[in-house]
């Protein structure tokens, strides 16, 4: 069965590109190209992974933390926060491809 | 994770020990021994860097060493320590070596009072990453 | 990385290169009264300016500690205890500015989300 919302052109999100930064693309995650048949699932598939491997970072850090072989406060609430912000993108490309996909369920066949 | 609280932790320490060194130094300049003794002798705390390689182990007193039990021989046939011959022993102590002394571990007693706040201020603001 | 950019990298840099020069210049002043003691000097701006003119993303790392050369007192010692002073009061508030700098970015990353 074909992901349903495969077809689907993902928004492009306007603030998120902006905030490139000096190295440009690739610090964040790239609107895919309109009408490609992967676009959410595929970014939603990398956020995750990404946001994933954030969480345990942060995750390791904390437990050097709690056993005192954290050389730098600053290197876990980096981590934190990075984490902290992946969620936040996360959640908001998975509403964006509910949002299209509920637009698409509703137009007239 | 908060090796610099540690650091200059040490270092109030070492200054604080040293500055009552001195002070015992000095409440004992006039303390009178018989010369069948030893004069009080001065104390001085000898201070030592804390090692890991890194430059960031801080300091530690090593040990103390002592001044000389000779003392200076004073002829006073009144006082009770009196010997034979009417002298005592005082303390070979320097009073104006003492107050330098003493200046100069409180300076750096406060220097490390306030290295210890600039790293807890420190430390609290990068707790505070992330708040707005 | 999802979210750091090489600013964000090069702040971090900045964050733990300081530390280590917070804590060097903590030892030195704790040092200031030890015999034979020279004090510590932390670099981690030249390898940051290198690898970023290079276009390299930077690494995050203290730099390097070496020990200062500056004539000794007559006891071995040459921490010089009003530099010290300097220093750190430099190295506390450009820690201070780099995390501001750092939660300005999150914070511009949080507003974009919830604007987009």
């Amino acid at each position: 069965m074909t992901s349903p919302i495969g077809g689907i052109s993902l928004p492009t999100l306007p603030g998120i590109g902006a905030l490139g930064g000096p190295s440009g693309v690739g610090s964040v995650v790239p609107a895919p190209a309109p009408g490609s048949a992967d676009g959410f699932a595929a970014a939603l598939t990398g956020a995750l992974d990404q946001l994933g491997s954030l969480q345990s970072s942060k995750d390791q850090l904390a437990v050097q933390a709690a056993t005192g072989d954290l050389r730098d406060v600053h290197d876990y609430m980096i981590a934190a926060q990075e984490a902290s912000v992946a969620t936040e993108m996360v959640v908001t490309i998975k509403n964006k491809a509910v949002e299209a996909f509920t637009e698409i369920m509703r137009m007239p066949v | 994770m908060f090796d610099g609280l540690d650091i200059s932790g040490s270092g109030i320490s070492v200054h604080r020990r040293w500055m009552d060194a001195v002070s015992d130094n000095i409440a004992n300049i006039n303390t009178v021994s018989s010369t069948d003794g030893e004069a009080f002798k001065e104390r001085m705390v000898v201070a030592q860097a804390v090692d890991y390689g890194s430059g960031e182990g801080g300091v530690r007193i090593a040990g103390a060493e002592f001044g000389s039990g000779e003392g200076r021989l004073v002829y006073e046939p009144d006082h009770p320590l009196a010997d034979s011959e009417g002298y005592v022993r005082y303390p070979d102590i320097d009073l104006g070596d003492q107050m330098t002394q003493l200046i100069m571990a409180q300076r750096g007693y406060q220097a490390n009072l306030a290295s210890l706040e600039r790293a807890t201020t420190a430390y609290q603001a990068a707790l505070q990453l992330g708040k707005g | 990385m999802l979210i750091s950019d090489a600013t964000m990298t090069t702040l971090h840099a900045a964050l733990t290169g300081l530390a280590q020069r917070q804590r060097v210049t903590a030892d030195n002043i704790a040092n200031v009264q030890t015999p034979g003691f020279l004090a510590g000097r932390t670099d981690f701006e030249s390898s940051l300016r290198t690898e970023l003119r290079q276009g390299r993303t930077p690494a995050v790392s203290g730099g390097s500690i070496a020990r200062s050369l500056e004539p000794t007192r007559e006891d071995g010692n040459n921490v010089n205890l009003d530099s010290e002073t300097v220093i750190a009061t430099e190295t506390g508030l450009r820690y201070q500015f780099a995390l501001t700098a750092l939660d300005g970015k999150y914070g511009g990353l949080r507003t974009a989300l919830r604007t987009s």
